[in-house]
Parts: C-alpha cells; sequence; structure tokens
C-alpha cells in the first residue's frame, strides 16, 4: 500500500491505577495497518491485546489512560485529542466491533433507528436517503429481506446476523480502519465462515484496514496479512503470517502454534507452553516469558530483550529460534 | 469387539415448556396447539467400547449436551434405553443403577459454576468418595493429596478455595473432582472451551494421560472440531437433534459422507501459511421448534432434491463401519 498507513501506533504504553497503584498493562507496542491491509493481534487472557485495540478508539475507561506514545490515524494524532473532537473521528473514520453485539446494540430501539442515528451523526441526510443507506448496509453484511429486518429489533435476530448488524453499523462511513475485537468467538463454525467471508470482503472493497484481535491463531492466520503476538503487554514478535507460521522467531509463538491440536499430529501429546501468563501485578523482570520459556538463560532473567528487526520482521528475545534472526544477533 | 461399556438405543429428550395460564386460556380460545415442544435429542443409537474415546460435535443446539447429559445419569430420556456397563439406568434396581452411575462422571465447562466457590478443594474432591464408603474419613487428606497429585495439582492446593486458582488449575481440580469415585467413563462437555490455547493443551495432554494410565472411556463433546479430531477415535456429527454421520476420525477428516459434515470440516479456521477465503454454507440452524421436513439439513443442503424435504433419511451402513444419515451418502 503507497502513503500513509490507515493507522500508525508507535511506542504506546498503557497504564491502569489500581489496588496495587498504577499497573502498566501494555508497554511501549508500535504497529501500522495499511488501507486494505489485516493485521492479526493474537494473545492469550492478559496479554493486553483487547486493552490495546480500545486505547487506539480513545475508549479506555476512567482508570487506565495511555502513558506515553502516539496513535495517528490517516496522519493525525488521536493521543490528546478531546471527546469532543474524538467524537467526531469515531463511527468516521474508525470503529469497532466487539465479541459481543448484543453489548453495543440498543436493545429498546430498533435497528432502523441505531443504523440512522450512527449515519446522521456524520452525515447531513434527508430520512429518506438515510433508509435507503441502512438498507443497501444491511445487505451487504448479507441479511436477507433488509427491508423489512430494519423494524426488528436486535433481540429478534440470532447471534450471528447480530454480529453482521454490529459490522454493518461499524462499517457505515466507510472507515479508514476497523477494530474487531474476538468478533467471531461467540458465534458458531459455519456462522463464523460466513462472518468472516462478509468481513474479508468488505475490508477489501472498501480499502478498509482491519485490525483483527484474536486469541485463536488459526482464524488470524486464514485472514490476516500480518501478525502481532503479544504477550503480557508487549508485541514479542511481527511479521507475515507466512513468515511466522513456518518459521516462528519467537518461543512462545512457537509454542502457541505447537500447542493448535492439528491433523498432522493427531493423538500424539500436544507441546505445552508450561505455567500460565503472569498477572499484571506480578510480571518477572527481564524477559515476563522467561520463567515458561525452555530457552531461557541468564541474560533472559535479568534484562528485557530489545526489539530485533530482522527480513521484514521483528522479534524481542535473547535467543530467537529463526535461523534468519539468529544471524543478525551475531552480527550486532 | 467387546462388549460395549455405553449403550444408546433410540434414545430421545423432549423438552416442553409449561404454559402459564394466560397461555392454556389464549390456546383454547385460539384452538392453538397445545405447549410448543422441542426434540432435542431424536433417536440417538450409538454405543462406545471400553477405553474408546467418542467424540460429539455440532453447532450450538444440535442437541450435544442433552445427549452427553443423559449419557451421564443427569437427565432421563423421553423414550429409548441407556446401557451403562450392561446396566439399564431407567429399570435397574436401586443398587445397581447407583453404582452404574458412579461409573460415569461429568466434567462440565465453567468449573466456577460447577464447583462449590464456598468449599475447600479438599471437600470438593474428597466428599463423594467418602459419602459412597469408597474411603475411610481419615484416609481422605492423603487420597485427595494423591489426586491432586495425579492432575498436575501441588497437594497444597487442598486448602484452597476455587477463587484462588487459575482457569486451566480450576479445570484440574473439576477433573479430579470427577476421578475421586473411581470412574470408567468420563463425560466432558466443551471442558476445554473456555481455556486459553497453551492452557487448553496442557489439559487435553492431561486427558489422554489419565485414559493411558487408567484405562478411562471418553465422551467427549465440544464445537471445536480441531480439538476433538486430536483426542478422538470416533467422531458423531450432531445436526438439531440427530445424528447425522459417525465414523472414524481418521476416515471422516479425510472423506466426509454427510454434506454438513463435510461443510463444518471446510469451515474449520485450520493454522495455515495462506490467506483463504471463507466461503459459507448459506443459513442458519432452523429453530428446534419447528425443525424442517424431512431431511433437518435440506434447506441448506447444497445438494438437496425434492425427496429430502419429504423423506427422513435412515441412519445407515456407508461402507467400513461408517454411518450417514443421507439419500446421497
Amino acid at each position: 500500500m503507497s502513503g500513509a498507513p490507515a493507522l500508525e501506533v508507535t511506542d504506546l504504553s498503557i497504564a491502569f491505577q489500581s489496588r496495587h497503584g498504577l499497573l502498566t498493562a501494555v508497554h511501549g507496542v508500535s504497529f501500522s495497518v495499511g488501507r486494505g491491509e489485516v493485521l492479526g493481534l493474537v494473545g492469550e487472557s492478559g496479554s493486553g491485546k483487547s486493552v490495546t485495540g480500545l486505547a487506539v478508539m480513545g475508549l479506555l475507561d476512567a482508570a487506565g489512560r495511555i502513558t506515553s506514545g502516539s496513535v495517528r490515524l490517516l496522519g493525525t494524532e488521536l493521543v490528546g485529542l478531546s471527546e469532543r473532537q474524538l467524537r467526531k473521528r469515531r463511527g468516521r473514520d474508525i470503529s469497532m466491533i466487539f465479541q459481543d453485539p448484543s453489548t453495543t446494540l440498543n436493545p429498546v430501539l430498533r435497528v432502523d433507528t441505531q443504523i440512522i442515528e450512527a449515519l446522521t451523526a456524520h452525515e447531513r441526510l434527508s430520512q429518506k436517503a438515510a433508509r435507503a443507506r441502512a438498507v443497501s448496509a444491511l445487505e451487504a453484511v448479507g441479511i436477507p429481506s433488509p427491508a423489512e429486518r430494519l423494524t426488528a429489533y436486535p433481540h429478534q435476530f440470532s447471534g450471528g446476523m447480530r454480529q453482521r448488524l454490529a459490522i454493518a453499523i461499524a462499517l457505515l462511513h466507510r472507515p479508514a480502519v476497523l477494530i474487531a475485537d474476538e468478533p467471531t468467538t461467540a458465534l458458531d463454525v459455519t456462522i463464523q465462515a460466513q462472518v468472516l467471508s462478509e468481513v474479508q470482503k468488505l475490508a477489501a472493497d472498501q480499502g478498509t484496514g482491519l485490525v483483527w484481535i484474536s486469541h485463536d491463531l488459526s482464524v488470524v492466520s486464514g485472514l490476516a496479512d500480518r501478525v502481532a503476538v503479544m504477550y503480557a503487554g508487549r508485541i514479542v514478535e511481527t511479521g507475515s503470517v507466512a513468515d511466522i507460521l513456518t518459521d516462528p522467531a519467537h518461543p512462545y509463538t512457537s509454542g502457541l502454534i505447537a500447542s493448535v491440536p492439528s491433523r498432522n499430529r493427531r493423538g500424539s501429546p500436544l507441546a505445552q507452553i508450561r505455567g500460565a501468563m503472569p498477572s499484571l501485578a506480578a510480571v518477572p523482570p527481564g524477559c515476563p516469558f522467561h520463567p515458561r520459556c525452555d530457552f531461557a538463560s541468564g541474560i533472559c532473567a535479568r534484562a528485557m530483550p530489545e526489539p530485533l528487526a530482522f527480513a521484514d520482521r521483528i522479534v524481542r528475545c535473547h535467543h530467537p529460534l529463526a535461523a534468519a534472526a539468529r544471524a543478525e544477533t551475531l552480527s550486532a | 469387539m467387546t462388549a460395549p461399556i455405553i449403550a444408546l438405543d433410540g434414545v430421545c429428550r423432549d423438552f416442553t415448556r409449561h404454559a402459564d395460564y394466560a397461555e392454556r386460556l389464549a390456546n383454547a380460545v385460539l384452538r392453538r396447539a397445545g405447549p410448543s415442544r422441542v426434540r432435542a435429542v431424536d433417536s440417538v443409537s450409538l454405543t462406545v467400547a471400553p477405553g474408546e474415546v467418542l467424540g460429539i460435535v455440532g453447532e450450538s443446539g444440535c442437541g450435544k449436551s442433552t445427549l452427553a447429559r443423559m449419557i451421564a445419569g443427569i437427565l432421563k430420556p423421553t423414550a429409548g434405553t441407556i446401557r451403562v456397563a450392561g446396566t439399564d439406568l431407567a429399570t435397574a434396581p436401586e443398587r445397581e443403577r447407583r453404582a452404574a452411575s458412579l461409573a460415569v462422571q461429568m466434567v462440565f465447562q465453567d468449573p466456577t459454576a460447577s464447583l462449590n466457590p464456598r468449599a475447600r478443594v479438599i471437600d470438593l474432591v474428597g466428599e463423594a468418595p467418602v459419602a459412597h464408603g469408597m474411603v475411610a474419613p481419615r484416609e481422605k487428606e492423603r487420597f485427595v493429596c494423591d489426586l491432586l497429585a495425579r492432575v498436575g495439582l501441588d497437594p497444597s492446593a487442598r486448602s484452597l478455595f476455587v477463587h484462588q486458582f487459575s482457569g486451566g488449575q480450576r479445570a484440574r481440580i473439576a477433573i479430579a473432582r470427577a476421578l475421586a469415585v473411581n470412574p470408567k467413563i468420563l463425560v466432558c462437555d466443551e471442558s476445554t472451551a473456555a481455556l486459553d490455547v497453551s492452557i487448553q493443551a496442557q489439559i487435553i495432554n492431561l486427558f489422554m494421560q489419565l485414559r493411558a494410565d487408567m484405562g478411562l472411556t471418553y465422551v467427549f463433546v465440544s464445537h471445536d472440531l480441531g480439538v476433538v479430531e486430536h483426542i478422538s477415535d470416533r467422531i458423531a456429527v450432531m445436526y438439531l437433534g440427530r445424528v447425522v454421520e459417525l465414523a472414524e476420525t481418521e476416515a471422516m477428516f479425510a472423506e466426509p459422507k454427510h454434506p454438513y459434515t463435510r461443510a463444518l470440516l471446510e469451515e474449520v479456521p485450520r493454522l495455515e501459511p495462506v490467506k483463504r477465503r471463507f466461503s459459507a454454507v448459506r443459513g442458519e440452524m432452523p429453530s428446534p421448534l419447528a425443525p424442517p421436513p424431512g431431511c433437518h439439513f435440506h434447506p441448506r443442503c447444497p445438494i438437496a432434491v425434492e425427496r429430502c424435504s419429504t423423506e427422513r433419511p435412515a441412519l445407515r451402513p456407508v461402507g467400513d463401519g461408517r454411518l450417514a444419515a443421507c439419500h446421497f451418502a
């Protein structure tokens, strides 16, 4: 993609005020998404992936705040903007869909009311034109008989249809960036495939840059161009899907891939990563992954590895697995 | 083949919603049919051999959990018989029924919902075997410690409460609780669904190791085809209350016979280094209150013909010991 990326996040840190004092949930995260590009943000519970998505949208709750870094949307800095200025952008240039659409849709308003409100928030439109746009939006996400369904309430839709509704609303203004936080996790396999196919098509047609947040590496691998793997608030590895799956550089990525049950390893014990993700209040010193890592040495417990760039990829590890990354460490 | 340890024959389960007074009145005045009835499980017949792992897959509302609960003896079938180790759970005398039901234990999806939050682990795990006279009260502590070690927990965990553990550890406690009465069969209903991938791998490995150590038989219910494929010897695919295909795991994944199985297998997201186009089966699962006539899958089926909407296909042998319920299998 040419020109400035649709979304560029640089060195973003996010902290939360808690009983244990100020806890940093996200440390210096950087990534960018071009128009029409799909970035998968992968991590387990507590890795900071959802908080990153919320912070980019300016939707952190009262206890959380961005402590440093920048979020540039189409070249404009979002960090430090007032709520009023943010509202002008949210829904128009950047929008978000969540895991549970019933929490984003208003249960007591009809679907048409909600869609038209979202439309007229950013555009001057006649009721008639807005209604026509609403119909075509529902049509685009594959909701059958859209004109009739407009007058229904969210509870009259099935789970998969409700998620399509949320996607339709998020894409009304053809935003440059869509942040999707586990939107298919609660759906059945065949319905998940339907939603994935709609999103994939729409993002490509409208040139929307997509940030797909998920714990499920398999979903991301089929959808994304690039993947960023998060662990304990840091991106530990970034690269193209093909590179990361065939030649993971970080031991955590490699462990994640090996933990997924798959055809060729049927019946044999799954590779497992021992232990569990540390809590924010007790993140180990040095590399936060070292207590669970098979390759850890003395330095891993003392020093946080610096990001190492090699062949269009970045890894944060003292002992990277990929051969190309090792060559880079030796020459450095 | 050895005698099956679980044998289901024509098992059905209906759920009826009891109409309130206003509804009964409205039904009478408008001459409508009585309370709505859902057939959650529709004439399922299958067997499980000792030591075998049977996977049951299907999407929400297909009846897989209801079937699992009937096998575990939590729900009674409305029709058909369930025999566990040769004992018919419905008609056997109390003493035999109790022994047979102890032989089947269930591991649920959400340990926080299935384990008492106000009980310590030692009681959660140790209470049932003591109550059933399998363990003497003074042996309880040692028994619980042994069991905790077996599922990969530190014995010091015995004096803690459920909320003090992580998700993976809670799953281990739920498994220890199920194993405490020395069952022959574990029925696992989405037991790894709520766990992160790396933790899920730990629990799946534990299940497989326990199977090898203790010769357990599993009925493993999940919506996650990857997990089921990994752990099961045979798989039953359910759609809207009926088993539509039953086959050895490898044969099924190599060549699914039923169009629904085929669709399901195609949609599974897999780890693959190339971007793919998701192409979806059209439509959604119909409401179980008003299932389509004939073959339940015909409105979504790419190869359906006239006959499919009128005649219900029987689950019949389609070669190599496989069963499928499709006119074209």
